[in-house]
């Protein structure tokens, strides 16, 4: 087969043997692959490098999932679909997998990806902001939702009060000075504001995380039902992702490519320098450096407490499970 | 090797060469200032279309504006109305603009005390009809979205960045949305009104930018609006092509026009690489802002095409040129070849080859006839030689004829007299080119008187031949009858000066030598005096004797003298030919030397002497052309034995 497809006449012929084959091979591949459908929190792009990754190079497959890598968007909650039923895991912030276990089912985190907060605070230099104190009484846009609870825990610590704008889809608002600080993602909007022709040393950034302010972000979650019909599925699913994101860490260049290829396909706006520097920017906060506490893959004893005592603080939480429940007895971190 | 060719070609060549240069530099200079030229017309073009872009696009912006703060007006007025009053009023005002897209009036949640928390009465076209559509029942809250938030936070109308609307076809859209404030100044709502760019999109790209020209929008966040690469269009912008192709100058570009400023810069495009000029500028209603990119290539083409045009006429020019400089330099260097060719016939010798005619007054022509002038000079010369040659030649023929004249009348049998032992006479006459009329002679009227005679006539040529000749006549008839030679001196003197017109004279020596008792007795007529060589002693001259050249005046006297001669004793007779003999350095030869070389000589015979002493002669004259004849006569007497 690998011979002959080198020739070019034969392609069509190679082509139908090849289709018959998989006519007749697909019963056997039926039974032996699970269908999976995996929904992520947003469109399409890096920050989800390591599931097209583990879907581009087999990994899912190897373990006998065939995994189908649902995108999110404006109006699309990945944590409806799967509370649902609709999708079998899902990806979504820690906050928001707290918030829905206590709404309306029990979610289990079947592992923590990005374990290193990218939560920023933007503003530019050139409005004289030098520290979060001068932010008393300004303008300023945070997101809602899941995002809010750390930015004004953060502001709280700090006892400051600015008038705060909500913030949407877009860092519009402030590029065109409506607000003049606005909440970003490091790996996202702080680029999109570079490529808006701002360059990056007239940024001034303020990281949550440097205060302790920053909390795990991305984590793969399923139901608990889930975990307890099929806690293979769920532990073949996490090994399958962490190798993706592991290549991914390992290969980027290749990684950036599987990301432009799903990213033209859903014809998302966006553009390969700045899916690069998103890569790269979730890589380091997925792969623990030398000097990160972390395990690659895993949510902290310590990580969870802060995230929920920080959310109960901002009167977004009452109550919150287990951190061993949460983590499905350990289940879902099954190697 | 350029010398080595002929001037019909170096002429040519070097026009031609000439020609080009400056050919080649007029069109190098036409292309310079044509570009210049060019790129001054091409900014000022530039900045017309993308003013005239801008306005076309500006005027959207006004008609929009003021169709929303005219529902804006009519919101405040009709507030409390009915939903169905605010569609009707949002149908009119989309049907009679075509401008419009779709416009929608979202009300901020609770305004007008609605009972509907949220609601956005929205019209659009499609297929040509109007369209309801509330879009407060879409997925995403209209008030989350840009196109709301942002004028409602910064409470001033707002262009939203553009966008493709899924619900229309993909369409590329942009939104002019602008807050209802009331009088108390509180945020009602919105007004928005949808407004497609594809019409932008074919206003920049029938913009007449050439063919490889083309224009773009950038927004206010640097992205792609309109880009003849679609595939640029709302993906990518200028700061991410930037960063793709780590392109510094690109992303200062991009700031600039971002930032609002505007210039014309040569520019490299990211599209197709290709170099030209880029003007950029602001729409300052949108903060959008357009870049209009010229290339080189396309903007020279006319120029390179008008210097290629210019380069073959040319080259057909000097395709003309040519035989038109062959022709003249062929119209210089044709006679000067016939030229060449007949002055070598005249060099050869042939003085009546045809010269060729060259008409006109230029040098070519001028020079023909100077040679015309030389050859007929030449001939003249040449006439005038061959005259003078015959001229000469006659006159070579007179002194061959004076010569043989004078050759005839001198003895020339050696020894004359072979009996006689008493004596023995040699004598030489070398006459000069031009025969100077010297003679000898000797005769024996009887046995015992043997007469020597040398003379020497004034005058050369014929004249002096023939007077020569008579002189001698006279003596040899003179000497018959006389016994003495002064009287025979005395007769000759007066019969040759007796009818001398020609006042012509002769110097004489004469003795005559009695053979018996050797006795000499001579006289001399003003002739040099001989040399005696007595036989125990050195040569001397013989006494000097009282007398004057014959033939000039009647009655002279010739005094005579004698002496004895003894057995041995030689007499050296001689003309002023000997003595007056001159070399090249005009010394000459001289009594003393004469006197030296007889010495020498004195023991010879006679014939060993006179030819010993003309070889001393010629030895000492060289190569010195002989000016006087070179007569000499020398006589030994043995004594009286001899006579048996």
């Amino acid at each position: 087969m690998v011979k002959n497809s080198r020739e070019p006449e034969h392609g069509a012929i190679v082509l139908l043997v090849a289709m018959l084959l998989s006519l007749w091979l697909a019963p056997v591949q039926a039974a032996a692959l699970q269908p999976v459908r995996l929904m992520l929190q947003w469109t399409h792009q890096s920050q989800f490098a390591g599931y097209y990754v583990a879907v581009e190079k087999g990994f899912y497959k190897e373990r006998g999932l065939d995994v189908t890598i649902i995108p999110g968007g404006p109006g699309l909650d990945a944590a409806d679909f799967l509370i649902r039923g609709e999708v079998d895991f899902a990806s979504m912030w820690l906050s928001a997998a707290l918030s829905r276990t206590e709404q309306d089912a029990a979610l289990v985190n079947v592992a923590q990806v990005v374990n290193r907060s990218n939560l920023v605070l933007m503003t530019r230099k050139t409005d004289y902001i030098a520290s979060p104190t001068d932010l008393l009484g300004k303008r300023i846009s945070i997101w809602g939702g899941d995002f809010r609870a750390p930015y004004l825990a953060w502001l709280q610590s700090m006892n400051v009060r600015p008038e705060i704008f909500p913030q949407y889809y877009s860092v519009n608002l402030f590029l065109q000075h409506g607000v003049m600080a606005c909440s970003a993602m490091y790996y996202n909007e702080v680029h999109m504001a570079y490529q808006t022709g701002i360059d990056m040393e007239d940024l001034k950034l303020f990281f949550l995380n440097d205060n302790g302010f920053g909390f795990p972000e991305d984590g793969l979650y399923a139901t608990q039902d889930r975990l307890h019909q099929n806690p293979q599925q769920v532990s073949d699913f996490r090994a399958a992702s962490l190798e993706g994101w592991r290549y991914a860490a390992e290969h980027q260049e290749e990684a950036l490519d599987i990301v432009m290829r799903y990213v033209i396909k859903d014809n998302v706006p966006t553009n390969r320098p700045h899916m690069k520097w998103m890569l790269e920017k979730i890589l380091d906060s997925v792969v623990p450096g030398t000097q990160d506490a972390w395990i690659f893959g895993s949510l902290s004893r310590q990580d969870y407490a802060r995230t929920v005592q920080v959310m109960r603080q901002q009167g977004m939480l009452q109550q919150a499970p287990a951190y061993e429940d949460f983590i499905g007895g350990g289940l879902g971190y099954v190697p | 090797m350029f010398h080595k060719w002929s001037i019909t070609w170096r002429l040519s060549i070097s026009v031609l060469v000439a020609a080009g240069l400056v050919l080649g530099a007029v069109i190098g200079y036409g292309y310079f200032v044509a570009r210049q030229i060019l790129e001054q017309e091409l900014e000022e073009k530039s900045w017309q279309l993308a003013r005239a872009t801008t306005a076309r696009i500006e005027l959207v912006e006004v008609a929009v504006r003021k169709i929303a703060g005219g529902l804006d007006g009519r919101m405040e007025i009709q507030a409390p109305s009915q939903k169905e009053a605010l569609y009707l009023l949002i149908e009119r005002l989309v049907r009679d603009n075509e401008e419009i897209y779709g416009a929608s009036v979202a009300l901020e949640p609770g305004a007008f005390n609605y009972s509907q928390t949220y609601m956005s009465p929205h019209v659009f076209r499609s297929w040509n009809q109007l369209v309801r559509d509330d879009r407060a029942k879409q997925a995403t809250a209209y008030f989350v979205q840009d196109w709301y938030s942002i004028p409602q936070m910064m409470k001033q109308p707002v262009w939203s960045e553009p966008y493709r609307a899924e619900s229309q076809g993909n369409a590329l859209m942009v939104t002019y949305s602008s807050p209802i404030i009331d009088n108390e100044g509180i945020l009602r709502g919105v007004v928005a009104c949808d407004i497609s760019l594809e019409w932008l999109a074919d206003l920049l790209r029938y913009l007449p930018l050439g063919k490889e020209g083309y224009a773009f929008l950038l927004s206010r966040n640097g992205t792609f609006i309109t880009h003849p690469n679609r595939e640029l269009i709302l993906k990518e912008n200028i700061f991410s092509q930037a960063e793709e192709q780590k392109n510094i100058p690109l992303r200062a570009l991009g700031r600039e026009m971002v930032q609002g400023q505007e210039g014309f810069i040569t520019y490299s495009t990211i599209y197709h690489g290709q170099e030209g000029w880029l003007l950029y500028r602001p729409i300052h209603s949108t903060g959008w802002s357009i870049g209009i990119f010229f290339p080189e290539t396309e903007l020279m083409s006319k120029v390179a095409e008008l210097s290629r045009k210019e380069a073959a006429i040319g080259f057909v020019g000097f395709l003309l040129l040519l035989p038109v400089i062959l022709l003249i330099a062929r119209s210089i260097t044709g006679p000067l070849r016939k030229l060449s060719e007949s002055t070598q016939a005249l060099a050869g010798g042939d003085l009546d080859a045809p010269l060729p005619i060259v008409s006109g007054q230029d040098e070519v022509a001028h020079l023909a006839n100077s040679f015309a002038k030389m050859r007929d000079e030449l001939k003249k010369h040449i006439a005038m030689l061959q005259t003078a040659a015959a001229a000469k030649e006659r006159i070579e023929s007179e002194l061959r004829i004076a010569q043989s004249i004078q050759m005839e009348l001198v003895p020339k049998t050696f020894p004359p007299f072979p009996d006689r032992k008493d004596f023995e006479l040699h004598a030489m006459m070398t006459p000069a080119r031009e025969v100077g009329g010297d003679f000898y002679d000797f005769m024996m009227p009887d046995p015992d008187h043997l007469w020597v005679v040398i003379g020497d006539v004034s005058g050369k040529g014929i004249a002096a031949a023939l007077f020569m000749a008579v002189t001698r006549t006279f003596i040899r008839a003179f000497v018959q009858e006389e016994r003495s030679p002064g009287k025979v001196l005395d007769r000759a003197n007066n019969e040759l000066a007796r009818n001398n017109d020609a006042n012509m004279f002769v110097t004489l020596f004469c003795g005559v030598l009695h053979l018996p008792s050797g006795k000499f007795r001579w006289a001399n007529g003003g002739h040099n005096l001989p040399f005696l060589t007595e036989e125990s002693g050195e040569p001397h001259f013989l006494p000097r004797t009282k007398g004057t050249m014959v033939g000039a005046m009647e009655n002279m006297i010739f005094d005579e003298d004698e002496l004895v001669l003894h057995s041995g004793d030689l007499l050296y007779l001689y003309t002023d030919g000997v003595n007056e003999a001159m070399n090249e350095a005009n010394q000459l030869f001289g009594n003393e030397r004469t006197r030296e070389v007889l010495s020498l000589l004195r023991n010879c015979d006679c014939i060993g002497l006179v030819n010993g002493m003309s070889r001393a002669l010629a030895q000492f004259t060289k190569d010195a052309e002989q000016s006087d004849d070179i007569t000499m006569l020398a006589l030994r007497y043995f004594g009286p034995i001899g006579k048996g």
